[in-house]
C-alpha cells in the first residue's frame, strides 16, 4: 500500500506539518500518520487535534482514501498573543489504497484527537470461471 | 526539560508584539511545522483580560497520561503514553513518534496557583492561569511632602531630612 499525498494543493516533505493556503484563506495542514500492516487488516492513525468527530470526513474515491478535518478557530475574542509555536488550521491527507483493502468495511474512530481507520483486507477470493459469450452460429 | 522564558508581559510597543504574533498565529504563508529538533509539543500562550492561557496539542494522550503542575511562576506539563502500534503489526510508516514529553514555561509574574485550571479535549491541552491579585499593577497614591512632614521611612537616630 502506498502512502502518497495526491491532493494537488498539498506541499511539504514526508513528516513535516507544513501547511498550505486554500482559496478560503484557511491554512490546511498535512497531519502526521502511522500506518500498520496486520494479517487481516491495515490500520491508519492520524493526529487531528482540535477537530471533532462531526468535522472529520473520510472518503474513498477509486483507490484513494482522503481524510479531511475541519478545525474551528480557537483564538477568538480580545486576546493578546504572547508566544506562538504552532498554527491552527484544517487537516487533509490522502492515501492510495492497495487492491487488498475491502473498502466497503472501512471503520473510522476519533478519540483524544486521533483518528484511527481500520481497513480490513478482502476475504480470500475463490478463482471464478468467467463464462465466455459470443462465438459463431455455425 | 525545556524552559521557555517569555518576553516582558507588558511590552512598551504593544502593536509591534501583536503584529508579530499575529503573523505567527495567522500565517498566510506555509507555517513550517516542528522539525526533528523542535520541542514537542508546541506551546501557544496568550493573554485574555486578566487570564493567561497556554495551549498544547497532544493528540493520543489521555487524561491519565498527562500531568500539569504549577509553582510560583512556573508551569510544567508532562505526559507519557503507550505506543500506539497494534499487537503483531508491521509498521509501514511511523510519523507520530513522541510518546513522552515534559516542558515548562516561566511567566514574569507570580501565579495564583489555586486558581489554575487545565482541560484536555480532543487532544488539545489548555491551562488557564489567572494573574495573581498581588501581581496586577495597582495605582500607588503619591503624597506631597510638606515643610513639617517627616518621610515615612525610618531614619537612623539623630538623622534629619534635608529640605
Amino acid at each position: 500500500m502506498n502512502t502518497h499525498n495526491t491532493h494537488p494543493t498539498a506541499t511539504g516533505t514526508a513528516a513535516c506539518g507544513c501547511g498550505t493556503s486554500t482559496k478560503s484563506g484557511n491554512i490546511t495542514y498535512r497531519p502526521p500518520m502511522d500506518l500498520y500492516h496486520l494479517s487481516d487488516r491495515y490500520e491508519i492513525h492520524l493526529d487531528l487535534p482540535g477537530a471533532t468527530a462531526e468535522q472529520i470526513e473520510a472518503a474513498v474515491d477509486g483507490d484513494v482514501l482522503t481524510v479531511a478535518g475541519r478545525v474551528t478557530a480557537r483564538y477568538t475574542g480580545e486576546i493578546t498573543p504572547i508566544h506562538a509555536e504552532y498554527g491552527v488550521g484544517d487537516f487533509e491527507r490522502s492515501i492510495r489504497l492497495g487492491e487488498d483493502v475491502d473498502v466497503e468495511r472501512l471503520d473510522a474512530r476519533y478519540q483524544e484527537g486521533v483518528l484511527t481507520i481500520v481497513l480490513p483486507k478482502r476475504a480470500e477470493r475463490q478463482p471464478r470461471r468467467v463464462p465466455v459469450k459470443g462465438g459463431s452460429s455455425r | 526539560m525545556l524552559n521557555t522564558l517569555l518576553p516582558n508581559m507588558f511590552p512598551t510597543d504593544l502593536d509591534a508584539l501583536s503584529h508579530q504574533m499575529s503573523r505567527l498565529l495567522h500565517a498566510s504563508t506555509p507555517f513550517s511545522g516542528p522539525g526533528p529538533t523542535a520541542p514537542w509539543p508546541g506551546i501557544n500562550i496568550w493573554r485574555a483580560g486578566d487570564t493567561i492561557v497556554a495551549e498544547a496539542e497532544i493528540p493520543g494522550f489521555r487524561l491519565d497520561d498527562v500531568e500539569v503542575t504549577a509553582a510560583r511562576d512556573t508551569v510544567t506539563i508532562r505526559g507519557r503514553r503507550a505506543p500506539s502500534a497494534p499487537e503483531n503489526a508491521a509498521a509501514i510508516r511511523v510519523e507520530r513518534l513522541v510518546t513522552s514529553f515534559e516542558r515548562s514555561f516561566q511567566l514574569p509574574f507570580e501565579l495564583d496557583t489555586d486558581a489554575i485550571e487545565a482541560t484536555l479535549t480532543d487532544g488539545v491541552l489548555r491551562v488557564t492561569m489567572p494573574v495573581a491579585e498581588t501581581a496586577r499593577p495597582r495605582r500607588v497614591a503619591i503624597k506631597a511632602l510638606g515643610a513639617g512632614d517627616q518621610p515615612r521611612a525610618a531614619l537612623p537616630e539623630g538623622g534629619s531630612v534635608k529640605k
